[in-house]
């Protein structure tokens, strides 16, 4: 079967420090993969590649069969993939619904818009989704941190994204909200929603996560099942430094 | 030849003033990330306040001009101050109110002075002559002034704690926070500065030009031009785009037609912006 | 495109749908009160700026991006049509439509290379475009008639009431056409470049496209004004094409307030109207003008509407 996203071979380099060599990744449909690695290892630089906010130094990007190296951002989020940000970027003065419409007029949105459906009762869908949509006349600029991140993911949903990327969604939220959010992306994956998480906090990712990948210096150490990256000398020694034997 | 003289001189001397213009305006963008609509307003204050020390309070030249340059100077502060700092991070907020801002002085230029031309006399007087060429002393006096301001000014940034702290602030607002600098005085002091040098150029065109109360829009858009050219924030950028420009339009007005060299800098705008955003020497446009 | 089925609900809709309304009535009825021809003239330029402002308003106020060059579409539409009507004789129906056509055009060839640069500089290239037009109007003075421009345009309608009238109900049109856009998905949009363009990038908006399609809207309806304006005032001169003239419409729009559509009538009515009261006030009426609106700025930066809508907010409870 055909990978959903393929990346092969991607390097980037910022001045003189090479953010990411070589790197390697599949992921196919359903998959739910999280991403870790010590502070500065390359992972929101892998998210940035892939979507297009920077353009790679070598190394292939596919989604869906089809190369995506060269395409802008919002032409990738109408190929099917759309991310959030560690730095939550909403319209704080619009109100949560309106953030949540806005990506419904998308092309790609627009093109599978659900069957007769109003696009406002679209985007009321994507708020109960992540539990939001009581909010939906607030502005932004009045919502609690929690739920700010909620609805960065409503809204990236509101895309119809075939791969969704979370990038550290459980930053800073407190354990009413962690759980919430767990909630909502265990409903998304079992809906088959695609998913890649970048995360620190692993205790809440790998409750989560089927497949881990870690990243150090740039370069890919481990890949494989929770348990396995846990035990795995190479991912805790980057964490805690080298084990001396 | 004299046609050759004449280009090399006037374009010399008209692309040192562009330069004087324009360094200004670029290191209040580079510093404080805002396009200073108000910026051709202080040369015309400048030139005003030239023309009012020096024609209707007969004070010595040089008394005059530095009384021109600060109170300018404190002016373009106060605006800073009292104009631009209460909502800096709006960008479309700075664009409007400097453009009102100048507005206001145009026309209570208007009101002082009238609406005709306001002359100055030299501040020296006599013709230079190369070959069959005359220019005035008064030109060339300019042109000396203009370039040792300039040269001046890099010195300035680069050696003396000021300069260095302004530079600090223009590379990294938040790491100069840290180092304990103040990006507000930083700010204040960036903008006496422009307005200062804005206002020089004025006082030293007053005598070249007549003073009238619309001369602030070419300055303005030609310093834009001479600044996205050189790049935003780039002093040495703005010196050559400076001169670039003056002997652009020089060879135009000399060799084409009187009618088309203040369409130069209009068309390298449009041109430059649209080729090559970055401009030639520049840092990243924002 | 134009999605507009149930996207807000109709409270929304009420406020500002209630108060247009009433104000389009005053502007209807107005003349069986106010018979005198210099008032009537008078309210006639009310309207003439009033579509001006709210036409640059629809690119600036909703995306922030700033035209400094809306002269650019008033003064080109309005030689363009003067040059039809006095050298092919065609009538206003033809040359305001066209006047219209020929600044979209304009708008679209100048917007697809600049709109896709940060706001600064679209601003700076707009500015450069309308001043390159207007020395090209003064260079040409055979065609364009240089200072004294051209004159014996055909007069719009036959009185000064019909000009009343025709402006306003053009007025109306245009406010009620832009209140549309606001309300549907394409204003939305345009407010979501305008907010956060980054934002509305990543939710798979290609923004580049619809700040084109507003940029050309605007300079339609402003083109159409300029046209009118030289056939009511059977006059075009180069003052329509120069960049004071678009520093004014931007102003007044930046006064009511932008991106709200109530904003640009009320900037254009209170400046047109001040304006003209001030004369008695002679030499220093502009400097009086330009003082006002220094301070306007200063203290309410987000415009007029914004200071009085905060009382209303407040008085009807409103809570978002």
């Amino acid at each position: 079967m055909e990978a959903i996203l393929e990346i092969k071979d991607l390097s980037k380099a910022f001045g003189g420090l090479q953010a990411l060599s070589e790197f390697d990744l599949q992921i196919q449909e359903g998959d739910l993969c999280g991403l870790i690695g010590p502070n500065g290892a390359g992972k929101t630089t892998i998210f940035n590649l892939i979507t297009g906010f920077i353009r790679a130094d070598s190394g292939d990007v596919w989604l869906k069969g089809e190369k995506i190296n060269q395409l802008k951002p919002f032409e990738i989020v109408n190929r099917g993939m759309a991310r959030t940000f560690q730095l939550v970027d909403l319209f704080k003065e619009m109100t949560v619904l309106e953030n949540v419409m806005v990506p419904c007029f998308s092309h790609r949105a627009r093109v599978r818009k659900h069957a007769g459906k109003l696009p406002r009762q679209v985007a009321l869908e994507f708020l109960e989704e992540v539990g939001l949509r009581s909010s939906a006349d607030k502005l932004v600029k009045n919502l609690a941190f929690g739920q700010l991140r909620l609805l960065d993911i409503a809204r990236a949903m509101a895309t119809e994204p075939d791969i969704l990327l979370l990038d550290e969604p459980f930053s800073g939220l407190d354990t009413e909200d962690a759980a919430v959010l767990s909630a909502a992306i265990q409903r998304m994956h079992q809906r088959g929603q695609t998913m890649i998480i970048i995360e620190h906090r692993l205790k809440d990712l790998l409750k989560l996560v089927a497949r881990v990948v870690a990243i150090v210096f740039g370069q890919k150490i481990a890949e494989g099942t929770p348990e396995e990256i846990m035990s795995n000398d190479k991912v805790i020694g980057a964490y805690l430094g080298e084990r001396r034997t | 030849m004299s046609t050759l003289i004449n280009i090399l001189v006037l374009g010399a001397i008209w692309g040192a003033l562009y330069s004087l213009i324009s360094v200004g305006f670029t290191l209040i963008f580079g510093v404080a990330g805002i396009i200073n609509l108000s910026h051709g307003a202080f040369y015309m204050l400048g030139a005003y306040l030239a023309y009012t020390f020096i024609t209707v309070l007969e004070m010595n030249v040089l008394l005059a001009a530095l009384l021109a340059v600060s109170g300018t100077a404190a002016i373009g502060m106060l605006i800073d101050r009292f104009g631009i700092r209460p909502m800096r991070d709006t960008h479309v907020y700075v664009l409007i109110i400097t453009l009102a801002f100048s507005l206001f002085f145009q026309e209570l230029m208007y009101a002082i002075y009238g609406p005709h031309g306001k002359a100055v006399k030299s501040f020296v007087s006599g013709d230079m002559v190369l070959g069959d060429v005359h220019v005035s002393y008064q030109k060339v006096l300019t042109f000396f002034v203009a370039g040792a301001l300039v040269v001046l000014l890099r010195f300035f940034i680069k050696k003396t704690k000021t300069g260095r702290s302004i530079e600090a602030v223009a590379q990294n607002r938040d790491a100069a926070v840290f180092m304990g600098i103040q990006p507000e005085r930083v700010y204040l002091t960036t903008m006496g500065v422009s307005a200062g040098l804005a206002a020089v150029a004025g006082v030293f065109i007053a005598p070249i030009l007549e003073a009238v109360p619309t001369m602030w829009v070419f300055p303005l858009f030609k310093a834009f031009a001479v600044v996205i050219i050189g790049g935003l924030g780039s002093i040495e950028g703005a010196i050559i785009a400076g001169m670039l420009l003056g002997y652009s339009e020089t060879m135009v007005s000399v060799l084409i037609s009187a009618n088309y060299p203040d369409m130069v800098y209009l068309v390298a705008i449009i041109l430059v912006l649209v080729l090559r955003p970055r401009g030639l020497l520049g840092k990243r446009a924002h | 495109m134009l999605n507009l089925n149930g996207l807000y609900e109709p409270r929304y809709i009420n406020k500002r749908l209630l108060w247009l309304g009433v104000f389009g009535l005053a502007v209807l009825l107005a003349p069986l009160v106010v018979d005198d021809i210099y008032y009537l003239e008078l309210l006639f330029l009310c309207h003439y700026y009033v579509i001006l402002a709210c036409s640059w308003d629809l690119l600036t106020g909703f995306t922030g991006n700033v035209n400094f060059g809306h002269a650019f579409f008033i003064g080109g539409a309005g030689f363009a049509g003067a040059l039809l009507n006095l050298h092919l004789g065609w009538g206003f129906w033809l040359t305001l439509p066209i006047g219209g056509l020929v600044a979209a055009l304009c708008g679209l060839v100048v917007g697809s290379f600049t709109l896709r640069l940060k706001g600064p500089y679209f601003a700076a290239v707009t500015f450069c475009f309308a001043t390159l037009l207007y020395k090209w109007i003064m260079i040409r003075y055979e065609i364009f008639g240089g200072e004294e421009g051209l004159s014996g345009i055909d007069w719009l309608m036959e009185t000064s009431a019909g000009n009343y009238y025709f402006s306003g109900l053009l007025m109306l049109a245009v406010i009620f056409v832009l209140y549309l856009l606001s309300k549907s998905s394409f204003g939305l949009i345009l407010r979501s470049i305008g907010e956060n363009e980054t934002a509305s990038l990543g939710s798979g908006i290609n923004t580049t496209f619809y700040k084109i399609v507003a940029f050309m809207i605007s300079a339609f309806i402003a083109g159409v004004a300029g046209a009118m304006y030289a056939h009511a005032q059977m006059h075009v001169g180069p003052e329509m094409a120069h960049d004071s003239l678009s520093s004014l419409v931007l102003i007044m729009a930046v006064v009511g307030g932008m991106g709200t559509i109530i904003g640009p009538i009320i900037g254009a009515y209170l400046l047109t109207l001040a304006n003209e009261s001030l004369r008695f006030m002679g030499e220093f009426r502009l400097l009086i003008y330009s003082s006002a609106v220094v301070a306007i700025i200063l203290f309410a930066p987000k415009g007029l509407l914004d200071i009085f809508g905060r009382g209303f907010r407040r008085i009807a409870g409103q809570e978002r």
